[in-house]
């Protein structure tokens, strides 16, 4: 029986070849990006729930706003659902370079949507409480008073949280992203 | 094609052998085998900026090859002792590519490291192929006179695996 070193000594000289390389890099760099559309997805869920429950919350809301937002976070998910579910179908057709330009622009998207909606939402819901409570009231009235404080403390609040959110889990993404755009432009890909 | 490119693209040609190699010590199968590859490609061409050429090429792709093969096997979280015969005999038959034929007792060495500890089959491949001490002890972090000690355990291990 040979000794360990000759057995080892034995292997062939390997070689590869540069498209190998490529190829490689490609792959990686299009499943890191399948992973972030699987994330996002769940994030989409979750994130459409928990802001219907804050919105929930708040108290003495009538029944007609509640309909009026469901309906705006219902519209909202479905339309980022359906770019996300156009990306699919692009990536199947297009190189990554492409694949990744429409998801940096997604996830841009997704971001302004999201913090779109919310606002719309909670001027909408200062709007019709003032309106539905104190129609008489001046603004700067309804705002100093019980009702007034307690939506700005309410609004603040989730304005804060969506803040957070999206801080920590679109902006890093975003940004990597960008820096995996970057090197592909600059041929490595 | 830009200058850095072409450089990454050397020092892959030239140290494939190392990553293969050493990838294949620590997988089971031609799928994780092809994977942890790729990724080590990957992790090379990410941190390919940070290398300063304070060591030699070779000892840092070493470094971020086993950095790779230990933190997917960590991932996978199913570090099997004793690979399948069939995944082993259809990794050696890759590795042999134009050569065509076999090399059964290679393929029986291997089977023998993926029996070992993760870090004890880093040691005996970067022994296997020729590293002196100190760059394997520079390599896995561990003292040069432990390195010594843990290669004649190991070879003793491995013979007693092989030979029966």
């Amino acid at each position: 029986m040979a000794e360990l070193e000759d057995i080892w000594a034995e292997q062939p000289q390997e070689t590869i070849e540069e498209h190998t390389v490529d190829n490689y890099l490609q792959s990686k760099s299009t499943s890191e990006l399948r992973l972030f559309e699987r994330i996002i997805r769940i994030e989409l869920g979750v994130g459409s729930v928990l802001l219907i429950s804050s919105i929930w919350w708040l108290a003495g809301m009538p029944d007609v706003l509640k309909g009026m937002m469901m309906f705006i976070l219902w519209f909202s998910t479905m339309l980022a659902g359906l770019t996300l579910w156009r990306i699919k179908k692009i990536t199947f057709q297009s190189d990554v370079k492409a694949y990744l330009d429409r998801s940096l622009r997604f996830f841009q998207a997704y971001l302004a949507s999201f913090s779109l909606s919310a606002a719309t939402i909670l001027v909408a819901t200062a709007i019709l409480v003032k309106q539905a409570r104190e129609p008489q009231a001046s603004w700067g009235e309804w705002l100093m008073g019980t009702q007034g404080q307690n939506l700005l403390l309410v609004t603040g609040l989730i304005a804060s949280i969506m803040t957070v959110y999206a801080l920590l889990l679109y902006v890093p993404r975003i940004t990597r992203l960008k820096h995996l755009l970057r090197e592909l432009e600059e041929e490595v890909v | 094609m830009s200058d850095k490119k072409k450089r990454y693209h050397s020092l892959i040609e030239e140290n494939i052998g190392i990553i293969r190699k050493l990838s294949r010590g620590y997988t089971n199968g031609e799928e994780d085998f092809e994977d942890t590859v790729q990724e080590v490609c990957l992790q090379l061409w990410r941190s390919f900026d940070s290398f300063r050429g304070d060591s030699k090429a070779s000892t840092w792709v070493y470094r971020v090859t086993l950095n790779v093969c230990l933190s997917l096997l960590k991932r996978r979280k199913r570090v099997e002792l004793v690979p399948t015969e069939q995944g082993v005999l259809h990794q050696v038959v890759e590795a042999q590519g134009d050569h065509g034929q076999q090399d059964p007792q290679i393929d029986q060495l291997y089977r023998a490291i993926n029996t070992l500890a993760p870090i004890d089959r880093a040691i005996i491949m970067l022994y296997l192929d020729k590293l002196e001490h100190a760059e394997i002890a520079e390599i896995v972090g561990l003292g040069v006179s432990n390195v010594g000690v843990k290669i004649n355990r190991i070879k003793k291990k491995l013979k007693k695996i092989i030979h029966g």
